[in-house]
């Protein structure tokens, strides 16, 4: 699976050469909006052609319930914790303004 | 959430047309997931390539540890999914560091996982990673009022740049916000790394 890093590095520098093509970028969102439609058309394709995962479609649901919940309570700890780490002080109202100002 | 319900649909869709259309052969081969995977995966590039600008200039005038934060979310969400994993009796550990991985991003997650997996898993983490996309979206001003301001980007994880930047800002203040969008950068980029790595 090496060649999905590869193309994503590929895509990022070629990104990166055209980053002042404004329009392109506007494009592109609406290109990755329709890419990922399509490609999740596509997986739902192949997920209702399996007979697995069509017969036990409540217990998939559970699962991904209770994985969900895991992983989204493990990160709010965590980051929490970590959070717990910094000065009172880190980003303050001043640095969102100049960066707001950079990107507009 | 406009946009994680037309995604829904989509899945549906697909989902619908699987179970009960005649479909020709070529869309039937798993190896169409895979192209349009690729396609994504280097659309999704060239978007990140272009705003490397804004990126990097966050991180310049940022305190290293702004770092502290994805990883602290990285580490906790996988650390969650394992230890969800130990109440579900036919999810191995490593699945579940595979699903804890996707961090929201969805597309991107699963449809990794259906190819290394199969779809039994690839569905399972679908369904995971919009649920977390989804409860962000609809319960981030409780979660910010309850575990504290960098709850909604915690749970938001690699979403927390674009779709649910809006209501982190909102829940959490917009002093957060730069903190939202450089969380939410490192971590769509970590995605597919983590991915490969945990199930390779």
């Amino acid at each position: 699976m090496i060649e999905i890093l590869v193309i994503m590095a590929a895509g990022m520098m070629i990104g990166y050469l055209l980053r002042q093509k404004k329009a392109l970028f506007a494009a592109l969102d609406r290109v990755v909006m329709a890419v990922i439609f399509l490609l999740l058309f596509v997986l739902g394709i192949s997920v209702g052609l399996n007979e697995t995962v069509v017969g036990n479609i409540h217990m998939i649901g559970v699962k991904a319930v209770v994985l969900t919940f895991g992983a989204v309570a493990g990160s709010i700890l965590c980051c929490r914790f970590a959070w717990g780490l910094f000065p009172a002080t880190s980003f303050q109202e001043k640095t969102f303004e100049r960066e707001a100002t950079d990107e507009g | 959430m406009k946009g994680s319900l037309t995604i829904l649909c989509c899945f549906i869709a697909g989902v619908l047309a699987g179970l009960f259309a005649d479909l020709p052969a070529v869309v039937t081969e798993s190896d169409l997931t895979l192209w349009v995977l690729y396609a994504l995966i280097f659309f999704v590039g060239i978007g990140i390539g272009g705003d490397a600008a804004a990126s990097f200039s966050v991180l310049k005038k940022s305190n290293i540890r702004i770092f502290l934060i994805p990883v602290a979310i990285t580490f906790g969400s996988l650390t969650g999914a394992a230890v969800a994993s130990l109440f579900l009796a036919d999810i191995s550990i490593r699945d579940a560091l595979a699903i804890g991985s996707g961090l929201g991003y969805y597309s991107l997650s699963s449809i990794y996982i259906t190819e290394m997996r199969g779809e039994v898993l690839g569905t399972i983490s679908l369904l995971s990673n919009i649920l977390r996309e989804i409860v962000t979206l609809l319960a981030a001003p409780l979660l910010a009022a309850w575990f504290g301001r960098t709850a909604p980007i915690a749970a938001a994880g690699a979403t927390a740049m674009d779709t649910t930047l809006p209501i982190i800002i909102r829940s959490s203040g917009k002093e957060f916000a730069i903190l939202a969008i450089f969380s939410g950068i490192v971590l769509t980029i970590a995605v597919p790394i983590l991915v490969t790595v945990i199930l390779s």
